[in-house]
């Protein structure tokens, strides 16, 4: 008997430590770099094998798109979509499902179902995958025209893309393009609408990461203290260019008078869209270190980045000049530098 | 427990082996307030029908099976003590081992269980193999093995150790006779050896030839225990008559148990104490004075089938009075 | 000690001998040897296709190693080998040990064997080398398996083997499924769940996948664990054990 109450005592004790290092062990189990992911849903069912169910699945999935060509029947399109849900449900991170499956759904005559796999797709990874929310404008942009709503939703789902990091340009333009229907004949309105845009959201505004990729934003302060995509900014420019040109060309007094005043509206925009890099006061063109004039217009510039004893070339980062050696720590180099990032490598899902 | 230590090297109280199926809905009374008393150095026969509860009361010597009710003593010790087992040696009813495992193999690892020192226990090994007489197939599996070289191999790992009391569980059956009797001439030389064995049997002239004492187990309880001289000791006189005559038969007729013709000679026996003089007597007068009398010797089986069906038909009563 | 390891030399070295275990293995090292062949179809996922149904078909493996245990003991006691057994000065506790250890030594070897299988075919297939994090996965995925083994000891302890196999596995999947869950759960529910055996640990194999890099911390605390469960089960093991009629 007394044996027992021992051994009773010793269970409890050393459940009660089993706990402790449970939840530890729990915790960092959860905090290992790719674990995370597979923490949220779907996954427990299949005991750890659902990510290999999935492979198989995945599998016998593109041995049954090759059999499919043009629009098939109803009912094989239905059969397509329930595999790849299944297979999703198996593997929620099997991205490659989700943007295969959407489009393909979608050309074989299902934009309906395409639509639900991108969203199950978009719940799971919506956060960092800009692939899944930017096919899902397309498919309803395309395929779903006739819903009254369409333009609403293709706008919130790029919107969403837009909040990825990484995400490529043409999700602004495609913004642009769905919200210029009334105003495309306005150069202001235009200007205006490239920086609303513009204007970076989410994981971009923030400026934890460093830019990456050709498509990627480069970031920069504006006036605001806001922060403007480098594209959307060029896309302003570019209209105060063409409104600048039209001015120079017109023959109607009152027309070049408008003119004039529109470009000084969109100047406006685009001053509030500058931050750190060195631009033409006058076209805004962006010029390099060392530069007397503008490489766009030959105006004067402010040059900036020479060693102010010498006037030679300093490296982006030089502590000293190489020419002369004086001490330029403290003159400002090439740019602004970009607030420094804390952690790394973006996490893109797959 | 008692404080002094008893003279017995097994003794138990009112042991109770109640076994309760369907959450106690049905009861097994398997065995019923025993109370067994066994002297060292002695050769204790357990007897009873099939299902009486022996190898039931065996497995609580061992401490394989909890009492429901009673207890007591195996070696000073109380019952499931663990380290009171190195002085055990115990053959199972049916002796099942490691199919997979050579002879060898498997006395070794029983050596190994049993605590043997770790230097002894090749000698050992070879000692069992060659007392149960399989020191030729010590290189054989256990799965080609028939019952009775089964059998052996048991025996052998209950004396690997050179324990002190062994329990043997119907040791003689599955066994050929000359496989019988070298089992026999083994638990003699182990007697000699001042072991004490307590072995279950329902062969009974084995019993009669090798146990000092028996208890007779029917349905759970003990009926009859106690010394075998006593059990079988005389209870009447056996006359052996030449040519007796007709005549007499009569008068002889109610005095006798029992009356048999052998050719010419009549066997008469009489088991009352008071009627044997009168017998006599007859005889005497009958002219039969050459009658040889010896003293009435019981046989085991008569005693073992005389208490049972005494037990049963007493029992019978008590259920359809109770 | 020596008696413990006895049982646990015999226990493992019965099913060993089996011709069946090593076929089993030979299939399953077959079938990840299959995985080189996914090749084009995996669309530039090879080696995640690859190192997961190696470590899926591992944990199989170890499963059904731990399964031993639901079988061994009503199998010993129905044969009556353990009676004979249990009659040795060995005692009931020491003899559970035996068990348990016995088949966690069946689940090492089947295990290593297959791992082995495993590293030598990601070194066969060239594009990415075998490393200490496919080792650290396995001692993880072993972890689950010995926890699971603990399981099946008290549950064969009591049952008849299918009902104690099927229990195990029931078991198995739905700590395993908490074991998820408790992530996003807090308090008094976490704790319960905490309660639990965790078979979570077995699926860092995603994070080799992903080429990423197991804390040794975890692997440390995952070895803790099933540590600490194993005692635990086999203390309650050995309190239903030491009640049972070894009839």
């Amino acid at each position: 008997m007394k044996d027992t109450i021992t051994r009773i005592v010793l269970i409890v004790v050393l459940l009660v430590l089993y706990v402790g290092v449970n939840g530890g062990v729990s915790d960092l189990l959860i905090s290992q770099e790719g674990m995370d992911v597979a923490l949220k849903q779907g996954k427990s069912m299949w005991v750890g094998l659902g990510r290999w169910m999935s492979h198989i699945n995945w599998m016998l999935l593109l041995q049954k798109r090759a059999s499919i060509s043009g629009k098939p029947d109803p009912a094989v399109a239905e059969a397509l979509h329930r595999r790849y849900d299944t297979t999703t449900d198996q593997d929620p991170y099997l991205v490659l499902a989700y943007e295969h499956g959407g489009v393909e759904l979608a050309t074989i005559g299902q934009p309906k179902l395409g639509l639900e796999l991108l969203d199950k797709g978009i719940g799971v990874v919506g956060e960092t995958n800009w692939k899944l929310p930017s096919y899902a404008a397309q498919i309803v942009s395309q395929y779903l025209k006739d819903d009254p709503d369409a333009e609403t939703k293709a706008r919130k789902y790029l919107e969403q893309a837009k909040k990825v990091r990484g995400h490529p340009f043409y999700i602004e333009s495609a913004l642009v393009r769905i919200q210029s229907k009334e105003s495309q004949d306005d150069p202001v309105a235009m200007a205006k609408l490239w920086k609303e845009v513009g204007t970076l959201t989410g994981a971009d505004a923030a400026g934890r990461f460093v830019p990456e990729g050709k498509n990627a934003p480069e970031l920069f302060y504006g006036d605001s203290g806001e922060r403007y995509s480098e594209q959307a900014r060029e896309k302003v420019v570019s209209i105060l260019r063409k409104v600048r040109q039209d001015a120079a060309q017109a023959k109607d007094p009152a027309q070049k008078e408008t003119l004039e005043k529109q470009a000084a509206e969109i100047v406006k925009v685009v001053k509030t869209m500058i931050g750190a890099e060195h631009v033409c006061s006058y076209c805004f063109a962006e010029y390099q270190a060392g530069d007397k004039f503008c490489p766009n217009c030959g105006r004067d510039v402010d040059v900036y980045g020479v060693c102010p004893k010498c006037g030679e070339v300093l490296e982006s980062a030089a502590k000293f000049c190489s020419h002369c050696g004086v001490d330029v720590s403290k003159v400002g180099s090439r740019k602004k530098a970009a607030p420094a990032d804390s952690s790394p490598a973006p996490n893109q899902g797959r | 427990m008692t404080d002094s230590i008893s003279d017995y090297i097994i003794e138990t109280q009112d042991l109770t082996k109640i076994y309760n199926r369907w959450f106690g809905l049905r009861m097994t009374e398997a065995v019923m307030g025993l109370d067994l008393k066994i002297q060292p150095n002695c050769t204790f026969g357990f007897l009873g029908p099939n299902g009486a509860g022996k190898t039931t009361t065996i497995k609580m010597l061992l401490g394989l099976v909890r009492p429901t009710r009673g207890g007591g003593c195996v070696l000073h010790r109380p019952l499931g003590d663990q380290d009171v087992r190195k002085y055990i040696g115990f053959l199972p009813e049916e002796p099942a081992f490691g199919r997979h495992l050579k002879a060898r193999e498997f006395l070794t690892l029983c050596a190994k269980l049993s605590h043997v020192e770790p230097n002894e226990q090749r000698q050992r090994v070879e000692k069992a193999l060659q007392t149960v007489r399989l020191d030729h197939r010590a290189g054989s599996r256990l799965a080609e093995f028939s019952r009775g070289m089964l059998q052996r191999i048991g025996i052998a790992q209950a004396l690997l150790h050179d324990p002190t009391l062994l329990i043997l569980d119907e040791p003689m059956t599955g066994l050929d006779p000359p496989g019988r009797r070298e089992i026999k001439e083994i638990m003699l030389d182990l007697r000699q050896r001042e072991k004490t064995i307590f072995f279950s049997s329902h062969i009974l002239s084995d019993v009669e030839e090798l146990c000092d004492s028996v208890g007779i187990l029917n349905r759970g309880r003990l009926v009859l225990a106690g010394p075998l001289a006593d059990l079988l000791a005389a209870s009447g006189v056996e006359y052996t008559v030449t040519n007796m005559p007709a005549t007499l038969l009569p008068s002889l007729e109610p005095l006798v148990a029992g009356m048999q013709k052998k050719h010419n000679q009549w066997i008469l026996q009489v088991t009352d104490e008071a009627h044997q003089e009168t017998v006599r007597e007859i005889l005497k007068r009958g002219g039969c004075s050459d009658a040889e009398s010896r003293r009435l010797r019981k046989n085991l089986d008569d005693v073992f089938m005389e208490t049972i069906e005494a037990d049963n038909e007493r029992r019978g009563k008590e259920t359809q009075h109770g | 000690m020596d008696d413990v390891m006895v049982i646990a030399q015999n226990t493992a070295s019965r099913v060993l001998r089996m011709k069946a275990l090593y076929f089993l293995l030979a299939i399953v090292t077959c079938i990840i040897a299959s995985g080189q062949l996914y090749g084009d179809i995996t669309i530039g996922r090879e080696k995640e296709y690859f190192l997961d149904l190696g470590f899926a078909m591992i944990m199989i493996v170890g499963v059904l190693c731990a399964l031993v245990a639901c079988f061994d003991l009503p199998r010993e006691l129905r044969e009556k080998t353990m009676v004979a057994v249990l009659s040795k000065p060995l005692g009931r506790d020491r003899y559970l040990i035996g068990k348990f250890l016995g088949v966690c030594e069946i689940a090492l070897i089947s295990m290593a064997l297959v791992g082995v299988g495993l590293m030598i075919l990601t070194a066969m297939a060239g594009r990415y080398r075998p490393n200490l994090e496919i080792v650290k996965a396995l001692i993880l995925i072993y972890a689950g398996v010995v926890q699971l083994t603990a399981v099946g000891v008290v549950l064969g302890t009591f049952l008849k083997e299918w009902l104690a196999t099927l229990l195990t596995l029931v078991i198995f999947w739905g700590s395993y499924a908490l074991g998820y869950v408790a992530a996003n759960t807090e308090g008094f529910v976490q704790t319960i769940i905490h309660l639990l055996p965790n078979f979570a640990i077995m699926s860092s194999d995603n994070v080799v996948a992903r080429d990423g890099v197991i804390d040794w911390r975890l692997v440390g605390g995952g070895v803790l664990l099933a540590g600490l469960y194993s005692l635990v089960m086999l203390i309650v093991a050995g309190l239903i054990f030491r009640r049972k009629d070894i009839a």
